[in-house]
């Protein structure tokens, strides 16, 4: 993929969010990436059950979440799996979600060198 | 200003929490729509920032809560602020129908978060200042213009209330009726300048010397009621006849006063017993005849309306 190399967020955009303080930022993807977990279940379960309303909703939740911190990557591709949900189609669901777990680690993997 | 944000995403709150406490608000936060609508019933936060979509109560149904529950003209007004992700329009005329103020597109810019709370202050300031001259009018619509005490129509109201109270609870109050002696020869002698300035002094005296628990009113004229919650009759002359010394006492001339020679009030006193209960009219003309009474055996003195016979089986 050609976004493997690049940074899973958009730092500059993320930190004026921010209010420009790395730490905050820092904190904020802390939350972010303990929250995530949950959620992922929830989707992957919801998937496995085929509760397109629940998929999306939960697709939502960490599109939104994903927005606030700038971290592009995982908000498209949950946007992704949102929109399909939307229009009842899980078929993309289970693959989508597994890109959503790789960003997911390469986010994990910033944070751990983020100062 | 104290701002509640309602928003279930964890980052999302925290980072809206940052940013208004960096402006200097104080901020309340709730992870969901029935923990918002509880906190503004403990805490009534001026603003709230809801979220369009939380467990529970979704931030439409905030809004209608908010909007639908200020029957009372005189609460204050909450500012709403719908957070959404929903760009479409019909989404937006929906929430603003509802009642929302404003609305903000997630995830917010910080800038624009700025200008809209700023905007929404300033609704918020204007709002206030119209509650306080509302406030001022209704006071100034309740207080006599010339003594500075509650009016008629605020005793009307009060007496209202509190013979409602006292029926229904079976607890006793009194009421005095007070006229000053011969205040038209008063008027006539000395000039209304003067009588205006009468008037002012024994609502004062009055209004000074009557105990906390009770209430004094410019009845009308030259004549002063007050009403004394949980007090009977032999308690109520005890007040009544320390308005009477008082007033004697302060020695305001009155040449057409004979034999004081001074102004002088006559009270008639009347009480409700929940023993013999009767309507506040009655106890009303009673305190009126008493007062009567008083003026017809001499003025300057006290009365006490006789009871009526107790009701026998």
């Amino acid at each position: 993929m050609a976004t493997d190399t690049a940074c899973p967020v958009d730092l500059e955009d993320g930190l004026a969010r921010a209010g420009d303080d790395r730490e905050f930022y820092k904190e904020l993807l802390e939350i972010f990436l303990d929250d995530v977990p949950g959620r992922m279940e929830q989707l992957r379960s919801a998937i496995a059950a085929g509760q397109a309303d629940e998929v999306a909703s939960v697709a939502h939740s960490i599109k939104g979440a994903a927005a606030n911190l700038s971290a592009l990557a995982i908000r498209d591709t949950a946007l992704n799996i949102e929109t399909q949900a939307r229009n009842e189609n899980l078929s993309d669901a289970p693959a989508l979600a597994g890109t959503l777990e790789v960003e997911i680690g390469r986010l994990t993997e910033f944070l751990r060198s983020f100062e | 200003m104290r701002i509640l944000i309602a928003e279930d995403d964890t980052v999302s709150r925290r980072m809206l929490g940052r940013a208004l406490a960096s402006m200097g608000h104080e901020v309340l936060a709730a992870a969901d729509g029935l923990e918002a609508w509880r906190i503004l019933g403990e805490e009534h936060p001026r603003l709230v920032i809801a979220d369009w979509e939380m467990p529970n109560i979704d931030g439409l149904e905030l809004v209608r809560r908010i909007r639908s529950s200020r029957e009372d003209e005189s609460a204050p007004y909450v500012y709403v602020i719908l957070l959404t992700s929903r760009t479409q329009k019909s989404d937006v005329v929906r929430g603003i129908d509802a009642g929302a103020d404003d609305y903000i597109t997630k995830p917010f810019d910080r800038d624009e978060l700025m200008v809209r709370i700023r905007a929404g202050e300033r609704v918020l300031a204007l709002e206030e200042k119209l509650a306080a001259q509302n406030r001022m009018l209704e006071t100034m619509a309740m207080v006599d213009g010339l003594t500075n005490i509650p009016n008629r129509r605020a005793f009307d109201d009060a007496f209202r209330t509190l013979c409602g109270h006292c029926q229904r609870f079976q607890h006793p109050y009194s009421v005095l009726m007070i006229d000053i002696d011969r205040f038209k020869n008063y008027n006539d002698t000395l000039g209304h300048k003067a009588g205006d300035e009468t008037l002012q002094a024994v609502a004062q005296i009055i209004d000074e010397s009557i105990r906390t628990s009770d209430s004094a009113f410019r009845y009308g004229g030259e004549e002063f009621v007050c009403l004394l919650p949980e007090t009977s009759g032999e308690g109520a002359m005890l007040v009544a006849e320390r308005l009477r010394e008082m007033t004697e006492a302060a020695a305001i001339a009155h040449p057409a006063n004979p034999p004081a020679g001074v102004v002088t009030i006559s009270v008639g006193v009347a009480d409700f017993n929940p023993r013999t209960p009767r309507s506040g009219e009655e106890v009303l003309r009673a305190a009126d005849a008493a007062l009567y009474e008083a003026k017809e055996s001499g003025r300057n003195r006290v009365v006490l309306s006789h009871a009526p016979a107790p009701v026998r089986e």
